[in-house]
């Protein structure tokens, strides 16, 4: 099929959309041929290119509009309600017309509305989908996150130790069920290469909990969640659909992993999974890891019963709890629960954002419209003489209204077209920006959009026509017009002079918080974080925490020790966490002859557990003492380093390296010697104030899956050589997350880069938006005034002088405006406080430059009315209104 | 008077070539609007808003009438005499205006200059 034929088909069916423009009785004897004709002409305009086709359908929207109007047989009297029909087409075309002789007026009103219309409604979508919508799971209110909680040791939300959930669940009476879950990569072998797969462990009753079916096949049986049972995986829609296509026939297939065949039986549609899951597999506790009631790893979730609320069943447990105090004293005094609502915890951390953005867009739109009302304002006072004379010649203030208010409606329906477009588009470009922001995948424009659309552009069409309409055309206008205004603070223009007011009040506050945020980021990349990601490449090697710890050592020791023999390697290692934020463990420790700030004498540290290779490629600095003994499997002698601060902070002035350092969490007598005292880094990212750090250095294979980091000179060679080396090890290994390390570091300034990005849009539109506020106030202050400049012209005042005239009062204007605008930013300053680095949140530098850019607008925009003033003609006093 | 053609003017000039289209052939729609637009050299293009308006209205009038079917959708239309009349009628009363005009010395081309008062 050509193009141009289907541009025939696309015309011919645009064509009998538009029908309806026909005059109804037309149409009904019709409408049948004139399809045909159009069709037959737009095969003959088709053979002349696909443009022709185009213009015959421009032309044929034109003639089918007008129609009702043409072939009005003159000389034969139009029955009454044809007349009515005419008269109204009359009047719009008018409108229309009246419109396309002034089309910058036209075109920057249509699309400040549409652009306006089209955020606000996709922001809207956004917050809605995010925040207000329940989550994509049946009766999915009754969610909950369950956590252990310790107000002893100040720990607020801890994961869950696997025998402690089962009594919760076993003991409550407040929930359906409660369940819980843990991540685990997992290397599939079962296809060519080995693959790696983001894998979710669930304890029984995941299922009852969620109550989602699966999108096909079933769940796991009860003999499958036994920790004898037959093996079975659960796999995601994403999953099924880039290995299997989509194909049926994949549940009964078998993935491998660790060598063990796990038969597909079911598929969990992709609104299951707001993370990147590929498959889901029982705990399989054992009986032994059921008793082991400190090892907590477990994110709780359930299902609360009917008619129970949150808080309830948070008394419910923590009763459960006490009891389980009793009974295992050793390990379950002091410990209570957590239990939030599921959506709270998925979308918490997005909530004040997204709240401010939405707020913010609101903002702006109100003021845009009001300030197309403006606009149109003053194109209506530039015709108050027209007006005038057709009140005259005896039009009624109704028409006058009607013809105003015709003009807005238009403006109003062609802004929410485009709006809707501009939304349908933003909506699909949004989660691509938004990455970190939750449940982007349920975003989609659906109808509680559309109807915020048809809200709000009621509402703006209502501005942007009524109140001019009527304001326009006062009876007395022309009165008025003619005795002059006594000054711009007479009361003339109340409304607009508080619109600028505040517009010039919100640009002073988005423009300065802008600048902060420019300067927060540009502070954040410029942070000395201690260590050097340049020339590091990071990757992950698959093994899994069920493995053979002495097997994987092994792999560990061979592979680091093959990679620092290549010629363009400078040095080898590995972390369990980069120095980027995500990576928060912390650990309570009791270092020999200090106490620290606990009860208990212990202090909170951070902890990495690191080789000395991995020291050594990142070039941390050694302050003191050295570096942690050389990584063997045959080493026993654990040993454990501390960064600068810890020292700051809990020995200064005091010798430690040597001393014994115990953590606490590893159980009695888990002590370790501190060889030496690093530079502090930035292990959290830059934004955050360095914590003490403690670094324990690794037992190869004691973190199965750890951060591999290299130091070269050729990355792309490594990635070569590093496949070579591990097939050569073991091949059924998959390597993954293969990337520099400056990326992974600098993924800290993706927030505040995306912040600084949109407050800074924020910020032009709201000066853009004062500009044109200003720029329509004062001409209409100059219009109104014109006769009163005149006759000072006349008696000699200097046009200078008519220039300063309109310049102090814009400037008193602006000065309102500003001083309400530092108010505002005070008022921000609760808000950005939270995301500011380096800067502080009430900067004289970045307000003296906001107020720097806004005069400049303000200057430019009120130019124009500055100079018609000062071109008054003196004689203009004689001429009458 | 129903039958009285002068009843009927001054016409549209959409209706005019209409008219004019039909008094040597029966046509449809389309041949319709490719004859009137030959006939002005594109001056005139009708889209089948303003000519089924227009036809519907001569149709009411029983200006003209249809003559046969191409097939299910489309029609062909042929004069009646009516229409006729009317068209000799209307050509009557634009050659006695044309005439009135020439009469003053008023020609289409341009005015002289200066004799245009506002």
């Amino acid at each position: 099929m050509s193009a141009s034929s289907r541009t025939v088909r696309v015309a011919a069916r645009l064509h009998r959309a538009l029908l309806w423009l026909a005059p109804a009785d037309v149409r009904r004897d019709y409408d049948a041929e004139m399809m045909a004709t159009f069709e037959a002409a737009a095969g003959d305009a088709r053979r002349a290119g696909p443009w022709a086709v185009c213009k015959l359908l421009l032309h044929e929207i034109v003639d089918l509009a007008w129609s009702r109007r043409a072939n009005r047989p003159a000389g034969i009297t139009l029955e009454p309600h044809h007349r009515a029909e005419w008269i109204q087409t009359w009047a719009w075309r008018q409108a229309w017309r009246s419109l396309a002789r002034r089309p910058a007026f036209f075109i920057a009103t249509v699309l400040t509305l549409a652009f306006g219309a089209g955020v606000t409604t996709a922001v809207f979508s956004l917050v809605d989908t995010v925040l207000v919508k329940p989550l994509p799971y049946p009766d999915a209110n009754a969610l909950v996150t369950v956590y252990e909680q310790s107000p002893s040791t100040r720990e607020r939300r801890s994961l869950v130790a696997p025998g402690r959930l089962q009594d919760w669940h076993r003991l409550n009476r407040a929930f359906v069920a409660i369940s819980g879950t843990h991540t685990e990569s997992l290397t599939d072998t079962s296809g060519q290469e080995p693959e790696r797969l983001a894998g979710v462990r669930v304890t029984p009753r995941f299922f009852d909990v969620y109550g989602q079916q699966p999108a096909a096949g079933r769940w796991f049986t009860d003999d499958e969640e036994r920790d004898t049972g037959p093996n079975a995986v659960v796999i995601s829609e994403r999953f099924w659909t880039r290995r299997f296509n989509r194909d049926p026939s994949a549940i009964g297939r078998v993935l491998i992993f660790g060598g063990k065949g796990y038969p597909i039986v079911g598929v969990m549609p992709a609104s299951f999974t707001p993370a990147a899951t590929d498959v889901w597999l029982p705990t399989k506790t054992s009986a032994w890891l059921l008793g082991q009631r400190e090892a907590r790893f477990l994110n709780g979730v359930g299902r609360l019963k009917p008619g129970v609320t949150i808080e309830q069943a948070a008394r419910d447990l923590a009763l459960v709890q006490e009891e389980l105090g009793r009974q295992f004293p050793k390990t379950d005094t002091g410990w209570s629960v957590e239990i939030r609502s599921l959506k709270d915890a998925r979308v918490e951390s997005s909530r004040r954002g997204l709240v401010l953005v939405f707020a913010s867009v609101s903002a702006l739109w109100l003021i845009a419209v009001a300030n197309i009302a403006g606009l149109t304002l003053v194109q209506v006072r530039r015709r108050a003489r027209e007006l005038a004379v057709r009140a005259a010649l005896g039009a009624s203030r109704g028409r006058a209204i009607a013809m105003v208010w015709r003009e807005g409606l238009l403006i109003g329906a062609l802004g929410a077209a485009l709006g809707v477009a501009i939304a349908i588009g933003l909506v699909k470009v949004i989660p691509t920006i938004l990455t970190a922001t939750p449940r982007m995948n349920e975003l989609t424009l659906d109808w509680r959009a559309l109807s915020f659309t048809a809200v709000t552009t009621l509402l703006a069409t209502v501005i942007v026509s009524v109140i001019p309409a009527v304001v326009g055309t006062r009876r007395d206008l022309p009165q008025m017009v003619a005795m002059g205004s006594r000054g711009v603070a007479g009361g003339r223009h109340r409304f607009q002079q508080g619109l600028v007011l505040a517009q010039v009040a919100l640009s002073v506050a988005l423009v300065g918080s802008a600048t902060l945020l420019l300067r927060s980021y540009y502070k954040l990349t410029i942070v000395d974080r201690g260590f050097d990601p340049a020339g590091v490449v990071t990757f992950h090697v698959a093994a899994g925490w069920s493995e053979d710890r002495y097997r994987v050592g092994l792999l560990q020791t061979q592979l680091l020790t093959r990679l620092s023999e290549l010629p363009h390697v400078q040095a080898a290692g590995l972390t369990n966490f980069l120095p980027a934020p995500g990576g928060s463990l912390r650990y309570s420790v009791r270092v020999a002859g200090l106490t620290g700030p606990n009860a208990d004498g212990t202090m909170t540290v951070g902890s990495r557990t690191v080789t000395e290779g991995y020291l050594r490629t990142i070039r941390a600095p050694l302050v003191a003492g050295s570096f942690c003994s050389q990584f063997r499997m045959d080493d026993k002698a654990r040993t454990v380093m501390v960064n600068q601060r810890f020292l700051d902070v809990h020995a200064p002035n005091q010798t430690i390296v040597g001393r014994v350092l115990e953590m606490m969490q590893n159980g009695p007598g888990a002590a370790y010697t501190i060889t030496g005292i690093l530079g502090t880094m930035a292990e959290d990212g830059p934004a955050v104030t360095p914590m003490p750090f403690v670094y324990v250095c690794s037992e190869p294979g004691w973190w199965p899956d750890p951060e591999y980091v290299v130091r070269t000179a050729d990355a792309r060679a490594l990635g070569r050589d590093l496949r070579q080396i591990v097939n050569g090890i073991d091949s059924k290994r998959a390597i993954f997350g293969l990337r520099p390390l400056t990326e992974v570091v600098d993924g800290a300034f993706d927030q505040p880069r995306l912040d600084a990005a949109i407050l800074s849009s924020f910020a032009s539109a709201a000066l853009a938006l004062a500009g044109i506020g200003l720029y329509s106030l004062f001409m209409l202050v100059v219009a109104d005034r014109t006769r009163e400049i005149a006759v000072r012209l006349a008696i000699g005042a200097s046009p200078a002088e008519m220039i300063r005239l309109v310049a102090t009062a814009a400037a008193r204007l602006l000065a309102g405006g500003l001083i309400l605008g530092v108010g505002l930013t005070a008022a921000a300053d609760r808000v950005l406080r939270g995301v500011l680095f380096g800067v502080a949140s009430f900067d004289a530098g970045a307000l003296a430059a906001s107020v720097a850019v806004i005069a400049t607008v303000a200057i430019a925009a009120v130019a124009t009315p500055a100079i018609r003033a000062a071109r008054v003609a003196p004689t203009d006093a004689l001429r009458g209104d | 008077m129903a039958h009285d053609p002068n009843r009927f003017l001054p016409l549209s000039a959409h209706q005019f070539h209409i008219l004019l289209a039909l008094t040597d052939a029966d046509r449809h729609g389309y041949g319709v609007i490719q004859d009137v637009e030959q006939r002005t050299g594109g001056d005139m293009r009708l889209g089948t808003g303003t000519l089924y308006t227009a036809i519907a209205r001569l149709v009411t009038l029983g200006l003209i009438g249809e003559s046969g079917r191409e097939d299910d959708r489309r029609r062909y239309y042929r004069l009646l005499p009516l229409g006729r009349a009317v068209l000799q009628a209307e050509t009557r009363r634009l050659e006695a205006l044309v005439r009135h005009a020439h009469a003053r010395g008023v020609r289409s081309s341009p005015a002289p200059a200066g004799t245009r008062r506002s």
